[in-house]
């Protein structure tokens, strides 16, 4: 799974946020080293949306308080699970490589 | 600002993508901005730039192949091609042959643009592949570009501002520079090697031990010069190039060891080099050159001699770290010390240059205004090509629109016009590299062997990158304007039937444009070719003191063995002299030391005065030493006095004829005719005797000995003694004045000159005005080729022009049927057509003539004798420029009257 995406499912992985709260969130897990351009957010959300690992929310799913000019994206089941999959792989992965160094 | 170009940026995107997400995405780049202030800030607006411009391309890609997964998931229609790259080839796939079917269909069309753009992109290619083989590639040694040529000037008068050194200077800079990791110097002369019946005049190389190395080449058999060779005891020894290795010894390996006399002397063989290595120098290094042999300089250690005397070329590298401007510095801490040694170095200036820079110098601008020149006819063609592609866009539009209708994309419709010109281009490079490679051939003719590095030239991989790239520039150059405007908004209009209504504004005023363009660059292009013209033809009329006609030239070298003193070789010189000037075709015969423009020479020190003499080597001139009748023979014309005369050929005869401008610095104010009979000291001495001095008993006017331009230094003649190998003892130079054609002249000497006598060898037979030729090659490379470039961008701005206004009367078709029907003079509508083409003209040749001076003033400086703003150079090219345009309108414009309304009417 490309990086984009990985940060993208994992920020909506907790709450549903806007595209600028998941921009705002990704810089926070990563240590503001991965800022996501505009266009390639919207361009992976779209993408991410049409392959069903999230969703839009509708008008009266989103909170009371927040402007509706703003679109909520909502990770569906199979984004959740593409993304405990790809967690998983990473820290199988991490370990085997932390063993390796441990060994030489 | 930032964000203003960004919102502007937005509208590449496609149009659904940025209707869904455009407002947000403005929000996040300002949040990502908000935080951040100048450099950060700078860097943020960069990346947001380069997001959305490759979103731009991400997104139709992506687009694509949704639409088409939507479409076969809904049972809509069957997807025609594979998605993902396969699909992307496919589609191009069908893109080129749906392309090549219709361009099938117009054959003409497509030669026509194909060879127009052949025509800019060969004639790009072939200056390109000099300006990468002269300018671009690095020169064959090891780190080219640490290796810098040490130059030495000594004031004004002395002729020293050269690349030539002493060796002590050399030994000098060694022991004491920091900057410099190591030097090496060598000179050279023509000297005649063999033996007997068999000798040759040979350029011969004397450098120091580890010159090779130096540059980074070993011998490809047996050995180079080592330090054991290269003193003045060590026995002598040669080292071969491979081209006289394999021109005269038949490439045998059983050379090494054997004696070859040089001079002679013998030598022993002792090395080969290879085949690759060669030494390119500025043209001012008048001794070292590409010599047929090498031998070791062997200069005495403790030589401590005057260093007015230069004949050695010295290179340095840098040590790591140094840079040109730190081994400047430190040169200049350096000379400081050597001044001291000699008042006739109180003025020594010493230069490190880059060795390449130093050798292009004298071609670089040349060939890059011929570079700006022909891409300036590139753009010519491509405007060209873009104006017959707009031109069948309109003819292609109800094609298109139909496409359109049926479906096809806007993106769909442009590219599939771009391929048109892709492939167009494509075969356009094809023929322009096949092209090119003549045209290298065309430039070699002109006399570009005379010019530096010319051996570097040749098609290879960086030129052919570089033919691919100029035919994707010039497909996109012809294509883009043509497919922007292809991609339909209106088809149905089309559709319709609304063509031919009325012009296409926005097409013909985009033609016009490009023909505006075309024209402004032409006018500047003719006018470039007129001031080079003239340029060139100031060099030719000036007048350089000589004939540059009517004479053959040759060399002698005479055996040492069968002429063995001067008085032998004078007396079989004075035998030639009569044999020849018995044959009808000959008027006279005279012979030097060294002709005219034939490179390297003799520079003579003297003294006038006192101070002169204190301070020897302030003056120097240009030496010569010559055979009675050489200024009759040459064609000089002689101001005072007398030629020399067999008697003053002895050896004891202390008689020189100057040339007037060493007449007038020795004896100011001084009647010529009095000046026959003076005395000039001519070696250095401070209480001067007798034999110090030489005699005046003739003036002759002036002659440019090194190029055809430049005056030169001072000059002394003296009697050819056959004695000494500067003075012919051991060969020189022949000039025979013709009373009628060359080529007769060339094939009696060719019989008689070998026939008189065993050791004899006759060199470089040529007319003298193949040397003249040379030496202004460059010149006549620089106005041929410009002339070439403007005449083929007239006749592509004229053809353009032409068929802009041939559009634009088939668009006014029924405009003009209504106009003449309406009771309109035909001569009035004539003028109306011919009215707007002038306009055109007449506005783009003023542009162009601004730009025009605007260019010849920034390159003022590669023209002779003629001014960049010179009005004839400028008034003709105008005329030139409006006569083939006033041609170019007027097929339309009677065209236009012709028109018979009711044809016009039923044109629908």
């Amino acid at each position: 799974m490309k990086a984009n995406r990985f940060h993208i499912l994992a920020a909506l992985a907790e709450e549903d946020l806007h595209g600028l709260g998941i921009v705002r969130n990704v810089l926070d897990q990563t240590d503001g080293s991965l800022r996501l351009w505009p266009a390639t957010l919207y361009g992976s959300l779209e993408a991410l949306a049409e392959e069903g690992f999230l969703r839009e929310l509708k008008d009266d799913e989103v909170p009371r308080d927040v402007s509706a000019q703003r679109r909520y994206y909502r990770l569906t089941r199979k984004g959740r699970e593409a993304l405990r999959d790809e967690a998983n792989r990473m820290t199988t992965l991490a370990a085997v490589v932390l063993e390796r160094l441990e060994r030489a | 600002m930032g964000l203003l170009t960004y919102r502007l940026l937005l509208r590449l995107l496609p149009k659904a993508f940025r209707a869904r997400n455009a407002t947000e995405m403005q929000e996040v780049a300002e949040a990502l901005l908000a935080e951040r202030s100048g450099w950060a800030r700078v860097t943020t607006l960069i990346g947001l730039y380069v997001d959305v411009l490759a979103a731009s391309v991400t997104e139709r890609i992506a687009r694509r192949r949704r639409s088409r997964l939507a479409r076969s998931e809904s049972g809509g229609p069957r997807r025609l091609r594979g998605s993902g790259l396969r699909g992307l080839i496919s589609g191009v796939l069908q893109d080129v042959r749906f392309s090549i079917r219709a361009l099938r269909r117009r054959v003409g069309f497509a030669t026509v643009t194909t060879l127009v753009l052949a025509l800019g992109i060969g004639a790009t290619t072939t200056i390109f592949t000099i300006v990468n083989g002269v300018l671009l590639e690095p020169l064959p040694y090891e780190s080219p570009e640490e290796i810098g040529i040490l130059w030495h000037a000594f004031g004004e008068h002395t002729g020293q501002d050269l690349p030539l050194v002493n060796p002590q200077d050399v030994w000098d800079y060694r022991a004491w520079s920091t900057e410099l990791a190591d030097l090496t110097y060598g000179s050279g002369r023509e000297w005649v090697v063999g033996e007997r019946q068999d000798v040759r005049i040979m350029h011969v190389g004397r450098v120091e031990a580890g010159f090779f190395e130096f540059f980074g080449y070993a011998a490809a058999l047996g050995r180079t010069i080592l330090p054991s060779d290269d003193l003045p005891e060590s026995p002598p020894v040669a080292v071969l190039s491979h081209p006289t290795w394999v021109d005269r010894f038949g490439g045998d390996p059983s050379v090494m060891g054997r004696f070859i006399k040089i001079r002679g002397e013998e030598h022993r063989i002792i090395g080969i080099l290879p085949r690759e290595f060669r030494i390119d120098l500025p043209s001012e290094s008048r001794f070292l050159g590409n010599a047929e042999i090498w031998i070791p300089a062997r200069v005495d250690p403790d030589y401590d001699g005057t260093r007015l005397y230069t004949i050695y070329t010295a290179f340095a590298r840098l040590a790591p770290d140094a840079t040109f401007a730190s081994a400047q510095d430190e040169l200049d801490e350096m000379t400081r010390r050597i001044r001291r040694t000699d008042p006739g170095l109180a003025e020594l200036r010493a230069r490190i240059v880059p060795l390449k820079d130093d050798v292009v110098k004298a071609v670089e601008p040349l060939l890059l205004l011929l570079f700006a020149a022909v891409g300036l006819m590139l753009v010519v063609a491509c405007a060209n090509a873009a104006n017959l592609l707009l031109g069948r866009g309109h003819t292609r539009g109800w094609e298109l629109a139909m496409r359109t209708a049926l479906g096809a994309g806007r993106r769909r419709v442009f590219f599939l016009v771009l391929t048109e010109s892709l492939l167009l281009a494509g075969a356009a490079g094809v023929l322009g590299a096949a092209s090119a490679v003549v045209g290298i051939r065309v430039v070699g003719l002109l006399g570009a062997d005379s010019l530096p590095l010319t051996h570097a030239i040749s098609f290879d991989g960086d030129v052919f990158l570089f033919t691919i790239g100029v035919s994707l520039l010039a497909a996109i150059l012809a294509g883009l304007v043509p497919a922007a405007r292809a991609t339909p908004g209106h088809s149905a209009a089309v559709l319709a039937g609304s063509r031919g209504s009325g012009p296409d504004r926005g097409s013909a005023r985009l033609r016009s444009a490009l023909v505006v363009m075309e024209v402004v660059i032409t006018v500047v292009l003719l006018v470039g070719a007129g001031l080079l013209m003239r340029s060139f033809r100031a060099t030719q009329s000036v007048d350089p003191g000589y004939a540059t006609s009517g004479s053959m030239t040759f060399r002698l070298a005479l055996s040492p063995e069968v002429f063995p003193d001067g008085q032998a070789r004078r007396s079989y010189f004075m035998d030639l002299r009569r044999q020849l000037e018995s044959l009808p075709q000959v008027r006279s015969v005279a012979a030097v030391s060294q002709l005219p423009l034939a490179g390297q020479g003799y520079q003579g020190d003297y003294a006038v005065d006192e101070e002169t003499r204190r301070n020897w080597g302030s003056l120097s001139s240009d030496g010569r030493w010559i055979s009675p009748g050489y200024f009759e023979t040459m064609g000089a014309t002689l101001l005072a006095g007398r030629e020399f005369v067999p008697a003053d050929l002895a050896d004891d005869r202390r008689v020189i004829i100057i040339d007037d401008r060493l007449a007038e610095l020795a004896f100011p104010g001084v009647p010529l005719t009095s000046v026959v009979g003076r005395r000039i000291q001519t070696s250095r001495s401070i209480s001067p005797e007798p034999r110090h001095f030489h005699e005046v008993v003739g003036v002759v006017r002036h002659m440019n000995l090194h190029s055809l331009t430049e005056p030169g230094l001072e000059q002394m003649y003296a009697p050819l003694s056959f004695s000494g190998w500067f003075r012919g003892g051991d060969h020189f130079s022949v000039v025979v004045r013709s009373e009628g054609r060359l080529d007769g002249l060339a094939r009696a000497l060719r019989g008689e000159v070998p026939a008189t006598g065993p050791g004899v060898a006759l060199q470089d037979l040529e007319p003298f005005s193949d040397a003249v030729a040379r030496a202004s090659a460059s010149a006549r490379i620089s106005f041929v080729l410009m002339v070439l470039f403007g005449a083929t961008a007239l006749a592509l701005a004229t053809i353009g022009l032409y068929g802009v206004l041939g559009y634009t009367v088939r668009q006014r078709t029924k405009e003009i049927g209504i106009r003449i029907a309406l009771g309109q003079d035909r001569d009035e509508v004539r003028a109306l057509v011919m009215r707007q083409g002038l306009r055109l003209v007449a506005f783009s040749t003023l542009a162009g003539l601004v730009a025009a001076a605007l260019v010849a003033d920034r390159a003022s400086f590669i023209l002779y004798g003629v001014s960049p703003i010179d009005p004839l150079t400028y008034v003709l090219a105008t005329f030139g420029l409006v006569v083939t345009a006033v041609a170019a309108c007027w097929l339309p414009a009677r065209r236009a009257m012709r028109v018979q309304p009711v044809q016009a009417l039923s044109v629908e």
